[in-house]
Formats: C-alpha cells, structure tokens, sequence
C-alpha cells in the first residue's frame, strides 16, 4: 500500500501527475462510495465517479495548508446530494445490506443472526431524514471524525453533535426492544 | 462508542453498495482524458492525423461535417459509436450544468406516451416499468422504462439529422453487429460510456454517464436501447418481447 501522504499526493498531482491522483482515488474510493451510498443509493457509483473527476479539475482551488480528506469528502457529499435530489422513487433511495452467499456451512446461527440485525439496522437507517441519514453517512459509512463532518456539513461541530445524538436517538427508537444496541 | 455505533461501523462493511467491476479504470481514464478538448477544426485534423479515435456510423443520411473527416462509422440509429484508445476525449460542456442524464421524474406510461412523438412499446410478459422517465433534449423524445432486472430506452430517431447520442467504447472493446427481428443492430458487451452530443458533434461531458453491456437496434425510427443483461443471449431473449 502507497504510504505517501495526502498532501504529497495533492501536490503533486496539482502538477498534472494523474497516478498521484489515482492513488488518492485508491485510498478514498471505498469510504467515498459508503458516502455516497447513504445520500443518494444506488446513484453512488455515479456521483463519486464524477466526484472526483470534478475533485481532479479543482485541484487549483484547494488550499495547500487544509486537510485533504474533508474537502474531498465535500464534493462526493454534493455530488451524490445534486443525484438525490434529481431522483423522485424512493426506492433507488433506499439502502440494502449485501446478501449473505447461501451454504457458507456455517456451525452455528450467528452469521445469520447478524445479518438480521444488520438488516434491521439498514431499514430503521432508510427511515431518517435525509439529514440525519448523512451525518450518520458521514461518520460510521466514510468514517470521518466529527470535526471532519463538521467540515463537509460546514456547520460547527457542536451542531454535528447534537445532529448525531438524534440520529441515533431516532435509530435507537426505530429498533425498538428487539435489537440490543 | 455505544453498540449502537459500533454496529452502524460494521454495517459501513456490509452495505449492498455498488461497486461494477472495471469501474476504478473507467475513472483512471476520465482523469487521464485533457480537461479540454481542441477546438472544432483542431479536432477534426487530429482526429484525421492521429488515427487514434474512430467514430463509426451506420444508418445516418446527413452527418455533420466534422464526421466526414473521420473513417468508418458505426452506430444504430440515433446512438453513434465513438471508438478511441485510452485517454477518452471529454470536450467541456458548453450548456448550463442542469442539462444532464440524470433521471427525470418518474411518470405513469399514459403521461410518457403524450410526451415522445413515437409510440412507446413496452415489453410482453413483464409486469409495468417500475420508472418512466422521459428526456425531451431528444428531439422526438427519448422514453428510459426501468424493470426490476434492465433498462429498455427508446428514442425517437431522425436518419435526417446527427445522431443526439453518442458511445464511447475503448480503442480494442468487442462491438458486434447484430440482428434484431431483422433489424440492424450492435451488441456492446463491454462497460463504456454513453452521453449527450451537441449540434456539432461534440460530447457534452457534463452528461457523459457509465454505461453496462447494451444491445441496440433500430425499427421504423426509433433506437431501442437495452441495457442489464450481461450477455447478448438475455438482451436478445429481452429484444424478443419489445415488438
């Protein structure tokens, strides 16, 4: 795996060196199409793809001395925000646990088991508001830090906070006495 | 981090997110393609010159200028085939950034019918469109009916006139001419990219989308359009029901 650092990498890829950006792509693509994904569903792959060919072109407005990954994680969060709001079915809307390959030959019930809970977790999910749903994107599907949500939310990290509390709060209820979390 | 947390963590591992393979790549080669595109005479002589993008098309009377330049056409109806080698050239769009491919909203099959000037043919022996949608840039019209396991398209096709859309395939992708019900068609098996041309020829690359395997043939002006099927035996089966 590259070790480069992200400032490095956007350096020189300010220059035109399209393989330091595709390491970065590398690097973030993963918890860019999460993001995505929580936004805008099955639009994802789509708007990340344009996300970062729009990140590549903005290079030169990216300021040297901020942290990469919030601005990056900007873009996707718009992009993937512009796909949601062009869309009008819920349904493509909607998130979906992968499904479990049948017959791992499993000794005991657990995978199945959580698959279940992870499945519950992904309905009581799809029923936030679309605001609540992306934080919830932004910090356990990407994995940004609070601060760096702030950053993407561009609102302080006291209103991230509070967001994330009724989110969960919200997910907590939906899940009800069923599902201990 | 309260359990709760922890699993919403673990479930970031598990989302069904979507992921086509060959993806990464197709976005390696939209980074390495040049942030702008030559201008319209440049184009032509490079194109001319180079020999590096061949632009195929099959079934159009009159064509743009800039489209005589190149040999050998290929394409179905209102859907032109460009075929480059890596990097694929993108030129910036010149329209306001709201015209894209991204879908209209959905509508019920009576409102698309009195919107697209040709009559929409629905598959037999599947249940509705799960989505309608329709895209008037087309001129005549351009209907995506989206089922559970594809995507039919239809667009209202004027041999007089450039083709509205083109696809972007790789310098060595398979592009095989096909019939349908008797008609002339291609089976692209590969993922490309498809978007919208302006009135010159250009791509727009502002509604430049991925695109999966598609089958495309041309009946009594309109293109149809399939795509979902990963191989030209479930498009041709899907093909058999759209008459």
């Amino acid at each position: 795996m590259d070790t480069t650092s992200d400032e490095e990498l956007v350096e020189r890829a300010r220059t035109g060196d399209v393989d330091a950006f595709a390491t970065l792509v590398d690097r973030y693509r993963v918890p860019a199409l999460r993001l995505a994904y929580g936004i805008a569903g099955d639009e994802a792959e789509d708007a990340v793809q344009d996300a970062f060919v729009k990140a590549f072109r903005k290079l030169g407005t990216f300021r040297s001395d901020a942290p990469f990954r919030p601005w990056l994680f900007t873009i996707v969060a718009n992009e993937a925000r512009n796909r949601r709001r062009s869309m009008s079915r819920r349904a493509s809307l909607e998130l979906r646990v992968r499904e479990q390959p049948p017959g791992v030959g499993s000794a005991s019930d657990a995978p199945a088991i959580e698959h279940e809970q992870r499945r519950m977790l992904v309905a009581a999910v799809n029923q936030l508001s679309g605001h609540h749903r992306e934080v919830i994107a932004l910090r356990f599907f990407a994995g940004l830090t609070e601060d760096e949500t702030a950053a993407v939310l561009a609102c302080p990290p006291g209103t991230v906070k509070s967001r994330l509390s009724r989110a969960l709060d919200q997910l907590r209820a939906a899940l009800g006495e069923e599902v201990r979390l | 981090m309260t359990d709760l947390e922890r699993a919403l963590t673990d479930l970031a591992d598990h989302l069904d997110v979507p992921d086509t393979a060959g993806s990464g790549d197709a976005l390696r080669r939209r980074l390495a393609a040049p942030a702008t595109l030559p201008r319209h005479g440049r184009t032509r002589a490079l194109l001319a010159a180079a020999a590096a993008i061949a632009v195929v098309s099959v079934g159009v009377v009159a064509v743009a200028p800039a489209r005589h330049a190149v040999a050998g056409w290929l394409g179905i109806g209102a859907v032109e085939i460009r075929r480059s080698v890596p990097p694929l050239s993108v030129a910036p769009s010149t329209v306001p950034t709201t015209a894209t491919t991204e879908p209209a909203p959905s509508l019920d099959l009576a409102a698309a019918r009195r919107l697209v000037q040709f009559t929409i043919v629905t598959p037999r022996d599947v249940a509705s469109p799960a989505r309608v949608a329709v895209d008037r840039r087309v001129p005549g019209g351009l209907v995506v009916l989206t089922y559970d396991h594809f995507t039919l398209v239809e667009i209202a096709t004027d041999r007089s006139q450039p083709p509205p859309l083109a696809k972007l395939v790789g310098g060595r992708a398979r592009v095989e001419p096909v019939t349908v019900h008797g008609h002339a068609g291609v089976w692209v098996p590969e993922i490309h990219r498809i978007g919208y041309l302006d009135r010159s020829g250009r791509l727009r690359s502002d509604t430049v989308r991925r695109a999966g395997p598609v089958l495309l043939w041309e009946r009594d002006g309109v293109t149809f359009r399939v795509e979902g099927p990963h191989t030209l035996a479930e498009a041709h089966a899907i093909a058999d029901t759209v008459v």
